[in-house]
């Protein structure tokens, strides 16, 4: 309903969208990465390179978390009835 | 423009504090249900302290004299009359949710963990490891929420979990709680964070009901 907005705050707010979404995939990765580890069904190297994949990922996110100056609690979207995404 | 700050039920009396900017506060009633609200000439929301305490004051003032369902921060509408509509349009769903929130407040509930634990992976220097840590932290969780939150959820009539809270923490949820059963609750969590050395539990609020405002959330429980 609110169509006036300056353009800062309409770049940070997408700012804020985008990286909110990466995060929500990253976490989903995550846990399906682990689900399958505990699963066992992965070699071992395939373990390392998945382990250190994610890794890289989570390191990139926390510089464009930094970089933005976003925290955490910043890369949430409440959904309204659906809650919060994170 | 007008900005809305919660629903009520119809025999509401107006709040006897201002809403934001200082202005006015206005009930719109309509068959059972009502609306406070302000009116503005020019209005910009933005989230700073001294504009979220107005809101949040207004909401609190309506809790104080009933259910209220509190509308999010920054809710604006063209006019009275779309108020009104909102209102007629919705009206079956918010007199059950209102019904729901009557006599209940929300409280807050964080677990984070005692000790710094290294929640960040990332110092790990294996992809395996790095693996393995994050499945241990997600285990701490879903612990937390097994030995934390299933007790404390007894004694609510409804729950939000987040389902990934941001870390350190472990468990971040709300609880819709009667009235009368407050000491109780707070009683069990403080039981609670006496068992489990390893946990700070921290209860907030009363809050109004703000994670219990629409219907039927997904991770809602209703007893």
């Amino acid at each position: 309903m609110r169509v006036d907005a300056d353009d800062e705050d309409v770049a940070r707010g997408l700012a804020q969208l985008v990286l909110t979404v990466v995060e929500l995939l990253r976490q989903l990765m995550e846990r399906q990465a682990i689900r399958r580890v505990e699963a066992g069904d992965l070699s071992d190297d395939q373990v390392e390179r998945l382990g250190l994949a994610l890794m890289a990922l989570e390191q990139r996110m926390d510089e464009l978390k930094r970089d933005f100056r976003m925290t955490d609690e910043d890369l949430n979207l409440n959904l309204g009835p659906l809650g919060n995404l994170l | 423009m007008i900005y809305a700050y919660g629903i009520c039920a119809a025999a509401t009396t107006p709040p006897p504090c201002r809403g934001l900017g200082g202005a006015r506060l206005g009930v719109l009633r309509r068959d059972g249900l009502a609306a406070v609200y302000s009116r503005h000439r020019r209005l910009r929301p933005q989230p700073t302290p001294a504009q979220v305490l107005a809101h949040e004051r207004v909401v609190e003032a309506i809790m104080d004299d009933g259910p209220v369902l509190p509308l999010r921060f920054g809710t604006q509408l063209a006019t009275e009359e779309r108020l009104a509509t909102v209102l007629d349009e919705r009206r079956e769903e918010l007199l059950r949710t209102l019904a729901r929130v009557r006599d209940r407040v929300e409280l807050g509930v964080r677990a984070l963990p005692t000790a710094p634990t290294r929640d960040r992976a990332a110092g790990e220097r294996t992809g395996r490891a790095y693996l393995l840590a994050r499945a241990a932290q997600q285990r701490r969780r879903d612990r937390t929420v097994r030995d934390l939150h299933e007790p404390l959820a007894e004694l609510a009539a409804a729950t939000v979990v987040r389902p990934l809270p941001a870390p350190p923490a472990l468990l971040v949820a709300a609880y819709l709680v009667d009235a009368d059963r407050v000491a109780a609750f707070r009683a069990r969590a403080a039981a609670l964070d006496a068992q489990h050395d390893e946990l700070d539990v921290v209860v907030t609020g009363p809050w109004p009901p703000y994670n219990f405002a629409t219907e039927d959330e997904d991770e809602s429980r209703r007893r």
